[in-house]
């Protein structure tokens, strides 16, 4: 069921992918092409559909009208496309502006998934601290990262990609 | 406290003026090909769109407000909260409205024309100040901070409990340069839009807006109507016009009540012949009446009366008046006390004229204290 589900998003996932390239390519979104890596960064807002059959429907569409509350998903692909193996691949992204991470969205094969409080120190989302005014420590909170971290656990072969995702609430 | 609870409900996440900006988001690839280091960078952009929310909320306590008849600038007091995420004026008006937002008594009157005005808080002294108070809309309302808003009435001559409801209507206006009333939204960019409308005590005409439709894109901002519906009738048509949710207005509804602007505190004390507290014949009870004006008028004409009670007798010479011992003939104007019937007995009532012939009227806020005595037959 699971799986099904999860086909259903991943396709509509790529058909809004899709629209997004065709439509807006240069304004909402950005590959670059230096190298051996063909690198994109996309960014859908999810709405929720209750169905008259109870299910709850996911789409992922161009983020036209965004408010407050909404939420984001970020679509990072990396390919590799020269004729050798890409290697010690490691993904940064800053939460952007407005924006707070969503607890426990980030996704990516075979990547160790780090997260950070200050860009400096990455760590696993049980093992972040952050300090009150009294100068206590407190497990971080989702909304309290700054920064993610995918560190790439294989070698990218010719021709092969990578994805890795992860949600924000826009404040 | 009701108001409190009632924005706290509202406040969500967001907390500060985010509408327009550009959230941009960069990943950044490090890797490694042949030995060699490299990196590459994407980033995804789009804008945060405006929403529009913000609610009216009568701020009297959950009750109406007690005026006395002929008052001149008997106030009402409301809240406006901006829930949107982007700052804005909000232009104002006051409406007599025809239903009682707390039931009975049920709206009877109106305050006299032409004197139903609005100005918001300046934030510099809590409450209405006439001199400080002088805006005829908010501006500049930002997040989830309420600002107090007055409606401002003279109350004709009328009879105690008449009801006079009054609905204030709030229309959304651009913010962004303070100290200029912004130019109202009368549509948004999503096919809503607001009713017509006079509003900043009637200098701003605001017209219907029209329909109107923008197609949602990532890198413009767009509008939205997002406030939520009235709770109460907000005018005096039959059709008892209510505000509808999305339509860049909100509105709510708060009353005058007559009562009277005399407020008397009775109480009594036992001095019995022992010394104790036991009311037994011959003991003596004392009578106080703390006698205070409420509202915001002088009181003119006031003579307090009390009937001596059946079974005891007044105590000759016990009338004091804030502490002053008073005289028992009607020797005006030695004081302005007297035991009536003094002279023929027994006395029947005492009576203390606190306008000292019609001369001096009272004011509101300070207690005149009336004391006397009997003694139980």
């Amino acid at each position: 069921m699971k799986t099904i589900k999860e086909k259903v998003m991943n396709q509509k996932i790529f058909a809004s992918l899709l629209i997004a390239i065709f439509t807006s390519f240069v304004s909402i979104s950005a590959s670059a092409e230096e190298g051996a890596i063909r690198f994109s960064n996309n960014a859908f807002k999810q709405v929720i559909t209750k169905n008259a059959d109870g299910t709850t429907q996911y789409d992922y569409v161009e983020p036209g009208l965004v408010l407050p509350n909404d939420v984001i998903l970020y679509e990072i692909v990396f390919e590799n496309i020269s004729d050798k193996p890409v290697e010690n691949i490691v993904v940064n992204n800053p939460i952007a502006n407005n924006s707070k991470y969503r607890g426990n969205s980030a996704t990516g094969d075979s990547t160790e998934i780090t997260f950070s409080v200050d860009g400096k120190i990455f760590a696993a989302a049980d093992a972040l601290t952050v300090k009150d005014k009294s100068g206590k420590s407190w497990q971080a909170k989702p909304e309290d990262y700054t920064a993610i971290r995918w560190v790439y656990k294989k070698a990218l072969q010719p021709g092969e990609k990578g994805k890795v995702t992860y949600k924000t609430a826009i404040k | 406290m009701l108001l409190f609870c009632f924005a706290s409900f509202f406040v969500s996440a967001n907390v500060y003026a985010a509408a327009g900006d550009s959230v941009s988001s960069t990943a950044t690839i490090d890797y490694v090909i042949a030995g060699t280091p490299a990196s590459t960078n994407a980033t995804a952009v789009f804008t945060e769109d405006r929403r529009i929310n913000f609610i009216v909320a009568d701020a009297n306590g959950g009750a109406s407000v007690p005026v006395i008849s002929d008052m001149t600038n008997a106030v009402l007091q409301f809240s406006v909260t901006n829930l949107g995420n982007a700052t804005q004026d909000i232009l104002l008006t006051a409406v007599n409205t025809s239903v009682n937002p707390y039931g009975l008594p049920a709206d009877n009157f109106d305050p006299l024309p032409g004197t139903l005005r609005v100005f918001a808080e300046s934030g510099l002294t809590p409450g209405y100040q006439a001199a400080e108070d002088t805006a005829v809309f908010v501006d500049e309302l930002g997040l989830n901070l309420p600002r107090a808003v007055y409606v401002i009435a003279d109350i004709p001559a009328q009879v105690i409990d008449d009801v006079a409801a009054i609905a204030l209507i709030a229309q959304v206006a651009e913010g962004g340069a303070a100290g200029v009333e912004g130019v109202a939204i009368n549509a948004d960019d999503n096919g809503r839009v607001s009713p017509a409308g006079v509003f900043s005590n009637g200098s701003t005409n605001v017209a219907a807006g029209i329909s109107n439709i923008i197609p949602d894109s990532a890198l413009a901002m767009e509008t939205v109507f997002n406030d939520p519906a009235g709770l109460n009738p907000e005018d005096v048509s039959t059709a008892l016009i209510q505000d509808i949710a999305g339509n860049g207005q909100h509105s709510d509804a708060g009353a005058y009540q007559i009562l009277s602007p005399v407020n008397i505190l009775k109480s009594v004390t036992v001095v019995d012949t022992l010394g104790g507290a036991d009311p037994h014949p011959g003991a003596t009870l004392r009578y106080q009446l703390d006698v205070t004006v409420s509202g915001n008028t002088s009181v003119n004409n006031l003579v307090i009366t009390d009937s001596i009670p059946a079974n005891t007798t007044y105590s000759d010479g016990s009338i004091s008046l804030n502490g002053v011992s008073q005289t028992d003939a009607n020797d005006a104007p030695a004081d302005y006390s007297r035991a009536v019937d003094i002279l023929s007995k027994p006395v029947v009532m005492i009576e203390v004229d606190l306008s000292q012939g019609g001369t001096v009227s009272v004011a509101p806020g300070i207690t005149n204290v009336i004391i006397f005595e009997v003694t139980i037959n």
